[in-house]
């Protein structure tokens, strides 16, 4: 090969290799075009929610309640404190068996029951939340009617699979050595778990829980049937249903006059405002956890 | 190697007593949680199908064929809507996926590196809209621009397709497929992107050390060895597409009937529970609604099953993913 | 280690001799080009790994690189085929030259480069859904040579790379299938498909058995009447026994080059002399 030849091969002058160059372009191209719609798409449903929303934002909207219909100056305070309700309710449920679970697949039991668990885990977690809504409904509102509690339940069987998932992960980086230092010491296996391995693990955990909270805290379907019919005032009272965020927003976009609609908006703003937040938030910890916990 | 594998040999020979009674308590508790998670899946199939045992044994599977839905003479079918879903749900998947795998390979080889952390986290909180926020901005926003610019357009391009034929309005059987798509995007692509990540270094190494361009490594070596976790990622985008309820309920007009337009208003399994289910009044209506309810988890449980059957558990993506 | 019979004790104490010279003239079939490096610094970062090396790779010769680990000798052959500014972070200065041409000049293309320096790594790479005519095809059709060629070109590259008549009946079947020695040969075919005028191999046999090292080895004596070979090893033996010349790096700095035999048998400078008698590395 002479210098010219080398030269020219070396340049990339050969014809195929422009091609090439360009195929590469456009693919890289395209890519980014995806990645911009994909943000983009993000950027208008928010703006749009900030946009529409801002106006009836105000503090009208967390002090008041639903007010009859035709009357001016409503909020959705009692929505506020339904879900709130529903939220601490399902939390007390699912958190302490997510936990539960987790432990038992991760620290108790043998490889094939730890699979077959996590198996059941994804299953359920797979299960549309409109059936876990009749699931709930058929067991307890059934005859009785609905409930705060049955609301809390539904929500609770979707938060289940989200927490034992992030709980098994957190425990499985905990590294091992740690666990066989505090049973060398002559403690007992629930002792290192208690003492050693779940303080270790607890920014995990509370990301798992805040993770599960923000995706139930939006959930309108496994409501729909539960807890759905609630009065105006707000309440607290889990006997009966009582109102919560996601619902009302539903409600109110259903209906016909533009004041609804604006307060739906509204709602809508302070509902992806608390979800975000609560994204981030464990976003954060489990930045930091894993940065911990993986020395 | 388990701790339970080890403790044996570590454990403190005087550690009894109280501390093993704590841990057998310990045990059975956590075992009995696990329990209860098997059990609530298994109660939940049984109830669900429970419910519909009433129009089960009325309709038999032809149920699942028969066109008409009509409370008052109590003919039921659930034709319409199984069509209503699989127009929806596969037209979302067809843009979704490709969309997905184009912005994984955005986020793992074609960005520069410091845009990949902040963009994959903006693309992640999509998954974290609220469906009756979606459904919102679907009917209010996005329905009337839908109805108003693009479906004319495609109308006057492609009007020769019945697909495409047919009047607009804002609520129809497109926004809720698009509405879908902007639901489903967030999870395969997280899962996708969790795959090409894991692609060994050597194999891409060998790719570029050949003289090949990015794309064409990706092509060689990248999208060959994740091919499986693929299927597997849009299977479970699948299983959020079909179950999806609220924010397809709020857009797609409610009309039963199978047409042939895009455009057409019309309804789908998850939809039509939501819609319908407080307000049914005989048992027969509601057993037909909770008919409805177990082909949809059939499908749903079905999806995610063959999601792991193809994909390995590693498809189903890690909770902060969610 | 060596199936031949180690030759006579070198003065150096415990240094590997050459046993028969690796420099056995063959005939110079193509005219390779000859590389150089003028002032090459590699950075990792801030890390310098690199700190200014000025070595040449004679034309159709076998070049060994040897040298504790983490001295750089890696970095210095990625750097040979640009594949070092692959990694995150990863800088170089400096000039490489091909016979004249610096392949990091601006109008130089970093894809043509690759297909005119080959690589084979230190473990088997092929790509694992693809069969061994696929594998070694890969190049060729990256490049946009015709399909009716790729079946010589195919035939060609395995016989170059002593792997033909090994696999000639199987050509469709799976690269996994092949046994670690046959897959870093069938490497070394698809590298050489593409025509490299410059072959690099990074401990090509760290991870092979013996019997598969020598095939390898052997080749090589025979591939370098087409190409230049720079070869990465920390096998002091298999350096004695394939290099025309030896190149000793430590720290990231180049101690000492010079024909094999000189290099183990009479090193000038005390590193070397510590490092081929295996004081330290």
């Amino acid at each position: 090969m002479t210098r010219e030849e080398l030269q020219i091969r070396l340049e990339g002058r050969e014809g195929h290799l422009r091609r090439r160059r360009a195929v590469n372009l456009a693919m890289e191209g395209l890519s980014t075009a995806a990645a911009v719609v994909a943000v983009g798409v993000l950027a208008i449903v928010i703006g749009s929610v900030i946009v529409k929303g801002a106006g009836a934002f105000g503090p009208d909207l967390f002090l008041h309640s639903e007010v009859p219909f035709g009357e001016k100056g409503g909020g959705v305070a009692n929505a506020i404190v339904g879900t709130a309700l529903l939220i601490a309710m399902a939390s007390v449920c699912a958190v302490p068996i997510g936990l539960l679970v987790a432990i038992y697949a991760h620290e108790f039991s043998g490889g094939r029951v730890a699979f077959a668990l996590r198996f059941v885990l994804d299953v359920l977690n797979g299960v549309p939340t409109i059936v876990t809504g009749i699931f709930v409904f058929s067991l307890l509102v059934v005859g009785s009617g609905q409930t705060a509690f049955a609301g809390a339940l539904a929500l609770a069987i979707i938060m289940l699979p989200i927490v034992a998932r992030a709980a098994q992960e957190v425990l499985a980086l905990v590294p091992q050595a740690i666990r066989e230092g505090g049973l060398a010491l002559g403690l007992s296996r629930w002792k290192v778990l208690l003492r050693i391995v779940l303080p270790s693990a607890a920014g995990g955990l509370l990301t798992g829980a805040l993770l599960a909270v923000a995706r139930v805290a939006g959930e309108t379907a496994p409501l729909l049937f539960t807890c759905s019919v609630f009065a105006q005032g707000i309440s607290l009272n889990p006997a009966h249903a009582v109102a919560s965020l996601p619902l009302r927003i539903f409600q109110l976009a259903e209906g016909n006059s533009p004041e609804e609609h604006d307060e739906a908006w509204a709602a809508a703003l302070l509902l992806i405002l608390f979800v975000l937040a609560l994204n981030l938030l464990a976003r954060y910890l489990y930045a930091r956890t894993r940065s911990r916990v993986g020395q | 190697m388990s701790v339970q594998q080890l403790s044996p040999v570590i454990r403190h020979p005087l550690a009894k007593g109280a501390s093993r009674a704590g841990d057998r308590v310990l045990r059975a508790l956590t075992a009995l949680a696990g329990l209860a998670a098997v059990a609530l899946l298994f109660g939940i199939l049984y109830q669900v199908f429970h419910q519909a045992s009433l129009a089960i044994s009325k309709f038999g599977l032809g149920f699942l064929g028969a066109g008409e839905w009509n409370p008052v003479t109590s003919h039921f079918g659930a034709a319409d809507f199984l069509f209503g879903t699989a127009v929806t749900s596969c037209f979302a998947l067809l843009i979704a996926g490709p969309l997905s795998l184009a912005i994984a390979l955005f986020l793992t080889e074609l960005a520069p590196r410091p845009l990949r952390a902040p963009v994959g986290a903006l693309v992640e909180l999509l998954a974290a809209i609220p469906s009756v926020i979606l459904g919102l901005w679907g009917i209010a926003v996005m329905g009337p621009a839908l109805a108003n610019t693009i479906e004319p357009a495609l109308r006057s391009v492609l009007g020769f397709i019945p697909l495409f034929s047919g009047p607009s309005s804002p609520a129809g059987l497109l926004p809720a497929a698009l509405v879908l798509t902007i639901m489903t995007v967030p999870i395969v692509s997280s899962v996708t992107k969790e795959l090409f990540g894991s692609v060994p270094r050597e194999l891409k190494e060998g790719a570029l050390a050949l003289g090949a361009t990015r794309w064409e490594m990706v092509r060689l070596v990248i999208l060959p060895h994740s091919r499986s976790g693929i299927i597997g990622a849009v299977l479970l985008g699948l299983g959020r597409a079909l179950g999806e309820a609220i924010a397809v309920t709020m857009v797609v007009g409610h009309t039963p009937g199978i047409h042939a337009s895009l455009f057409a208003t019309g309804d789908t399994l998850a939809s039509r529970i939501a819609s319908e289910y407080l307000g049914a009044t005989t048992t027969l209506q509601i057993s037909s609604l909770a008919y409805l309810a177990a082909v949809l988890l059939v499908l749903a449980v079905i999806a995610n099953l063959i999601a792991r059957a193809v994909a390995g558990a590693a498809s189903v993506p890690g909770a902060v993913a969610r | 280690m060596s199936a031949r019979p180690p030759t006579t004790p070198p003065a150096a104490s415990d240094a590997p001799s050459p046993a028969a010279s690796p420099a056995a003239e063959r005939a110079i079939t193509r005219k390779a080009p000859t590389v150089r490096l003028r002032g090459l610094r590699a950075f990792y970062g801030d890390r310098e790994r690199l700190k200014g090396i000025d070595l040449d790779f004679e034309a159709n010769q076998v070049t060994a690189v040897i040298g504790p680990s983490g001295c750089g000798k890696s970095t210095l052959i990625r750097c040979i085929n640009r594949m070092h500014e692959e990694v995150p972070g990863a800088r170089s200065e400096g000039r490489v030259l091909l016979d004249d041409l610096n392949l990091y000049d601006p109008a130089i293309d970093v894809i043509a480069v690759r297909r005119t320096v080959g690589m084979v790594f230190q473990r088997p790479n092929p790509f694992p859904t693809m069969s061994i005519f696929d594998n070694v095809a890969a190049g060729p059709r990256l490049s946009g040579t015709p399909k009716k060629q790729l079946p010589e070109i195919v035939e060609r590259a395995l016989r170059d790379a002593g792997l033909w008549d090994e696999v000639k009946d199987r050509l469709r079947a799976p690269a996994h299938a092949l046994s670690g020695g046959q897959q870093q040969r069938l490497c070394i075919a698809r590298s050489l498909a593409v025509d490299p005028l410059v072959l690099l191999l990074d401990e090509p046999c760290s991870a092979l058995d013996p019997t598969a090292t020598l095939k390898i080895e052997d080749l090589l004596g025979e591939l370098k009447s087409r190409v230049t070979i720079v070869i990465v090893t920390h096998n002091m033996q298999q350096a004695a026994r394939v290099a025309d010349r030896t190149a000793f790096l430590l720290d990231g700095e180049l101690i000492e080059v010079g024909p094999t035999a000189a290099i183990f048998t009479n090193p000038r400078d005390r590193r070397t002399e510590d490092y081929v008698t295996g004081k330290f590395g």
